[in-house]
């Protein structure tokens, strides 16, 4: 078998040598030049525009250097405002969705329980659902009008209620994130439950026998052994929250009276109805900084968690 | 033979009463479970209703939706439904959403699985150094190359087709469905790749006789993320997309219902059961695989 290959066996041209070298380049070369040039160089540009006073189609751009950072941080109060929703609204999804999804997980993970599908099936539909679909029925929900809410409160209360919720600078951005999480939390505990899956049975038993009630084998075993999982989700919910826009944008607007303006809605406004787009551009690269960073992070547990 | 077919027929009967025993035992021995339950039946509840109160609703006349807001309808109307059909352009919305979508996941997938496979399985010189370029892609927020996109598209000339709509989704999809491809790829044997190649057969025919039929469920996964992410995506496509014609479902539904029909309550939620029908069909034919791909993709974060 050996002798007869090398019998067969000719010296390479160096041609043939380079071409058999790269081949492994053939198969990453033209995923990368798409990405390049479509992904990752215009996201260099954003910081390359944010250092301009330009209005995004005129010849002349304006350099401005750090001004229009500057500017953000230190003159421009909706800029504040908006950046102050997004950790009010990260907050909140920390608690709501959040937690809601790991009692519910928790409580489906109960041994013995039966219909296990029919209740994955309906808390993770939602999930499947547009955000537009959302927006537009949760703002039919909280309709003063002729909305769902309304009229529970007026069959509880026995009153007429026609409560604006969405209009009400004070309940609009909570309104909004209710919503979202009616929407969001059977991810959130479809993934608690994988995670819950991976404790041992063993610990439970014992504890069990030790005679911890629930509550404590919930705090001293499901907690700790979670500890994983629930880091990964938290920092994904905090990079998801500091992103928001469709659900904002559809339901609200940002309105009213900027009540539930996020950074991403500032910066689409900026650029696109007041032709600020140096000024948008520096917005943008903002919400680069904390993500990436926050993505950072995330990448370095999850690498961890992989053991790679 | 007639026996047979009998004892069939008795056999998950039985296994009913079984489970039906069990269940009574299991409730008497821990109560808790009762209260798992109410939380679960609660919980499925408020997740359900609005879907079928929405359904409800575009079967309800005008009048009847302010006399009966929440129950079922008396009548079913289903003239709603011929009417935003018809009338409106949602089935073009949905049909565009549809092939933007499809054409999207082909693309992703016609350039990330190569780029996985070779950054999984192949030594070469710059192949750490390429994928963290790539990796780099995760951690960037596609909000942070609108601007300048939008700009290289009007420049390309390519606003308002749909083509400014598919090649920045594509290339936004790469970095992630690389890295998970990767991923993919190593776990997979590297003696495979090699004995291959001893045989005689190119790393071509590696790639694709011996490695494609093995990443079928990793396939799977990114069909379903990316098509739903596609199909979803809206802030991109209300940017580059003004002609009414080559509008996605989002963007579609948003602006026709926004301001003609928000306060036609059953044409506005027909128009919402419409455009939501075919993925919930979707999603209870093929549950496993869309939890897995929905909550697999959605971990990039």
């Amino acid at each position: 078998m050996d002798i007869e290959r090398t019998m067969i066996y000719e010296k390479p041209s160096r041609l043939q040598i380079l071409w058999r070298k790269s081949i492994p380049y053939h198969f990453i070369i033209i995923p990368l030049a798409f990405y390049l040039i479509f992904f990752f160089i215009p996201a260099i540009q954003s910081f390359y525009y944010s250092f301009f006073e330009w209005d995004g189609f005129s010849a002349e751009k304006l350099f401005v250097g750090l001004q229009n950072y500057v500017d953000l941080i230190t003159d421009d109060k909706l800029f504040i405002k908006a950046f102050t929703n997004n950790i009010y609204w990260t907050i909140g999804s920390l608690v709501l969705p959040l937690m809601l999804g790991l009692i519910l997980a928790v409580v489906f993970n109960s041994k013995g329980l039966i219909g296990r599908n029919f209740f994955r099936t309906s808390i993770f539909m939602p999930y499947v659902l547009s955000t537009i679909v959302v927006a537009l029925l949760w703002s039919e929900i909280y309709n003063p009008q002729n909305g769902i809410i309304n009229k529970l409160i007026e069959v509880f209360t026995g009153e007429p209620s026609r409560f604006a919720f969405l209009g009400n600078p004070k309940t609009a951005l909570i309104s909004v994130l209710i919503a979202a999480t009616w929407q969001a939390v059977g991810f959130y505990m479809v993934i608690f439950y994988a995670g819950l899956q991976t404790i041992p049975e063993e610990l439970y038993e014992v504890a069990d026998i030790e005679g911890a009630n629930p509550i404590q084998s919930f705090y001293y075993i499901t907690l700790p052994m979670l500890r994983e999982v629930t880091t990964v989700m938290v920092v994904i919910t905090i990079i998801g929250s500091f992103k928001v826009f469709d659900i904002i944008y559809t339901m609200t607007q940002g309105g009213p009276i900027y009540a539930t303006e996020v950074t991403a809605t500032r910066m689409i406004s900026e650029a696109f109805s007041h032709n600020r787009f140096g000024y948008a551009a520096a917005y943008s690269c903002v919400m680069f900084l904390v993500i990436a960073t926050l993505s950072f992070i995330y990448l370095r547990l999850n690498r961890r968690r992989v053991g790679e | 033979m007639q026996v047979n077919i009998e004892q069939r027929a008795e056999a998950p009967m039985f296994v009913e009463g079984n489970r039906l025993n069990k269940f009574v035992k299991r409730i008497r021995r821990k109560p808790v479970i009762l209260l798992a339950y109410v939380i679960l039946i609660i919980y499925a509840f408020i997740s359900l209703y609005p879907i079928l109160w929405m359904f409800f609703m575009s079967l309800k006349t005008d009048v009847e939706v302010h006399t009966n807001l929440l129950g079922l309808p008396q009548e079913w109307h289903w003239e709603h439904y011929v009417h935003v059909l018809t009338t409106t352009r949602v089935p073009r919305y949905i049909l565009n959403s549809a092939w933007i979508s499809a054409v999207t996941v082909i693309g992703i997938l016609a350039l990330a699985l190569p780029a996985g496979f070779a950054f999984g399985q192949l030594k070469f010189k710059g192949n750490n150094a390429l994928f963290m370029l790539l990796l780099a892609g995760i951690m960037i927020p596609g909000q942070t190359t609108i601007l300048p996109l939008f700009l290289q598209m009007k420049r390309f000339d390519l606003l308002d087709t749909p083509w400014a709509m598919i090649i920045p989704y594509i290339a936004a999809g790469l970095p992630f469905a690389t890295f998970l491809m990767r991923g993919f790829y190593r776990s997979l044997p590297k003696e495979l790749a090699d004995a291959a190649v001893v045989d005689g057969a190119s790393l071509y025919r590696v790639f694709w006789d011996v490695m494609m039929p093995l990443t079928r469920p990793a396939i799977s996964t990114l069909i379903v993320f990316y098509f739903m992410w596609t199909w979803n995506e809206f802030l991109w496509a209300m940017l580059v997309m003004n002609r009414d014609l080559y509008k996605t479902v989002t963007v579609g539904v948003f602006t026709t219902f926004q301001r003609q029909y928000m306060f036609d309550w059953p044409l506005l939620t027909t128009g919402l059961v419409i455009v939501t029908m075919p993925i919930i069909l979707v999603y209870l034919i093929f549950q496993r695989q869309f939890i897995q791909g929905l909550t697999a993709g959605a971990l990039k974060g």
